[in-house]
């Protein structure tokens, strides 16, 4: 029972995944703006904090974040993002569990280290093919109807070297808004009895 | 072997990948929703595409400055995104669920994966009729969206909170009607769709094979 997923805990995870998602999609959004790209990690992952640490309070058995990832990185990549993201959502997923399965999951503390790392490198792979492909992006951007001048401001506004800033935004934007999200769920939800931390 | 069974209702999504700038690859969800009956939702989204089409082609390359990011968000959104989103409303429009479900299945997918994908159907809508109603309760409570726009983290507590506590019992509600009617792990399940190939989905298959040919043959030609 402590550690096999059931019915209820899909269901969660279902739940989960659908507010995760909209809330990255929502901060995706401010990518269009070029000059606000590189931060888009940092905003996408503040605004996914409360919600990840909800999700951890709620669902504690093994595999929760592989499944959560797995199918988020299945709806980006039939938004047309590459089969990359699929990659390292895994490999986020896989580290995630791994850090939020010590203390058999009941520390709060732990889950957002776990889902900070985990959605760093799960964002990561959303940008795979704008560093390490980037002539053949810049094509399929010009092919896809993007105007030249997005182009090159994209182009200008992330070099090579940015990626390690970038990441590391993802990170502390993850982080600051799961420390938001323990502080709303200590405020609200543990008094309504909902949950408990 | 029935493991493609799947893709006739899910393959509209993939079409989404696919795109040269062809109208015809935008107009497909357009022409099936057509057939389906939701000729507003046609009408509308046709419109769209064309407008997008010409503004693309004639005025976005051309235009510099604030008015060139409103045209390109207008093409982007209307070529890029919306003939995928499109598409996937078509296929929630006209899928029951029992026949997603028995697709899922036959593709063999693990229930831990079939099940949330699923539940993520429902809660869609859950989500949005909730977040209709708690933005109109706290208007009755004078706490609208206008007046909390400039306190950002009180209209987060304002709006996110009470949509997660009501969610959260919806999911418990869920939950409880899933076991009782039966839903386990790795249960052998019975289902009332019967879906399989049929002549149809074998055209609309080559159509989208040919939209992949084109696809590949634009990237390496």
């Amino acid at each position: 029972m402590q550690n096999k997923l059931n019915v209820k805990d899909l269901i969660n995870i279902g739940l989960f995944t659908i507010l995760m998602f909209l809330f990255i999609f929502i901060g995706g959004m401010i990518g269009f703006i070029p000059i606000l790209m590189p931060i888009v990690p940092f905003v996408a992952g503040f605004l996914t904090g409360p919600v990840d640490m909800l999700f951890a309070s709620k669902v504690k058995k093994r595999g929760m974040l592989v499944i959560n990832q797995f199918i988020i990185a299945l709806v980006f990549v039939a938004m047309g993002h590459g089969i990359w993201t699929i990659l390292f959502a895994l490999v986020g997923a896989l580290i995630g569990e791994i850090v939020i399965s010590r203390y058999n999951y009941s520390k709060i503390k732990n889950a957002r280290l776990a889902f900070s790392l985990m959605l760093m490198i799960s964002f990561f792979g959303n940008w795979v093919p704008l560093f390490f492909a980037r002539d053949q992006y810049i094509e399929q951007l010009l092919q896809t109807g993007y105007g030249e001048e997005y182009t090159q401001k994209l182009n200008s506004i992330l070099p090579f070297w940015s990626i390690i800033p970038i990441m590391l935004l993802g990170f502390l934007g993850v982080y600051l808004g799961s420390t938001l999200g323990i502080k709303l769920l200590k405020k609200h939800f543990v008094r309504a009895k909902l949950i408990e931390v | 072997m029935s493991a493609t069974l799947s893709f006739t209702l899910l393959m509209g999504n993939l079409q989404q990948r696919y795109l040269i700038v062809a109208f015809t690859a935008s107009a497909l969800p357009y022409l099936l929703m057509f057939c389906s009956k939701q000729y507003k939702d046609c009408f509308k989204g046709l419109s769209f595409v064309l407008l997008a089409t010409v503004i693309q082609k004639y005025y976005l390359y051309e235009t510099k400055g604030f008015l060139s990011f409103f045209f390109l968000f207008l093409a982007m959104l209307s070529l890029r995104l919306l003939p995928g989103l499109m598409m996937g409303k078509y296929t929630l429009a006209t899928t029951s669920m029992s026949d997603l479900v028995y697709c899922l299945k036959k593709l063999r997918l693990p229930d831990q994966v079939v099940i949330p994908i699923t539940v993520m159907a429902r809660f869609f809508y859950t989500v949005k009729e909730d977040y209709g109603q708690i933005k109109d309760a706290m208007y009755l409570n004078g706490l609208t969206t206008r007046r909390l726009l400039f306190k950002p983290l009180k209209l987060f507590e304002y709006r996110f909170v009470p949509l997660l506590m009501c969610l959260i019992r919806t999911s418990n509600e869920v939950a409880i009607s899933a076991m009782t009617r039966g839903m386990s792990i790795g249960g052998e399940k019975s289902s009332i769709s019967n879906a399989h190939f049929s002549l149809i989905d074998i055209f609309l298959f080559g159509l989208m094979f040919t939209l992949i040919g084109f696809f590949i043959k634009g990237k390496y030609a």
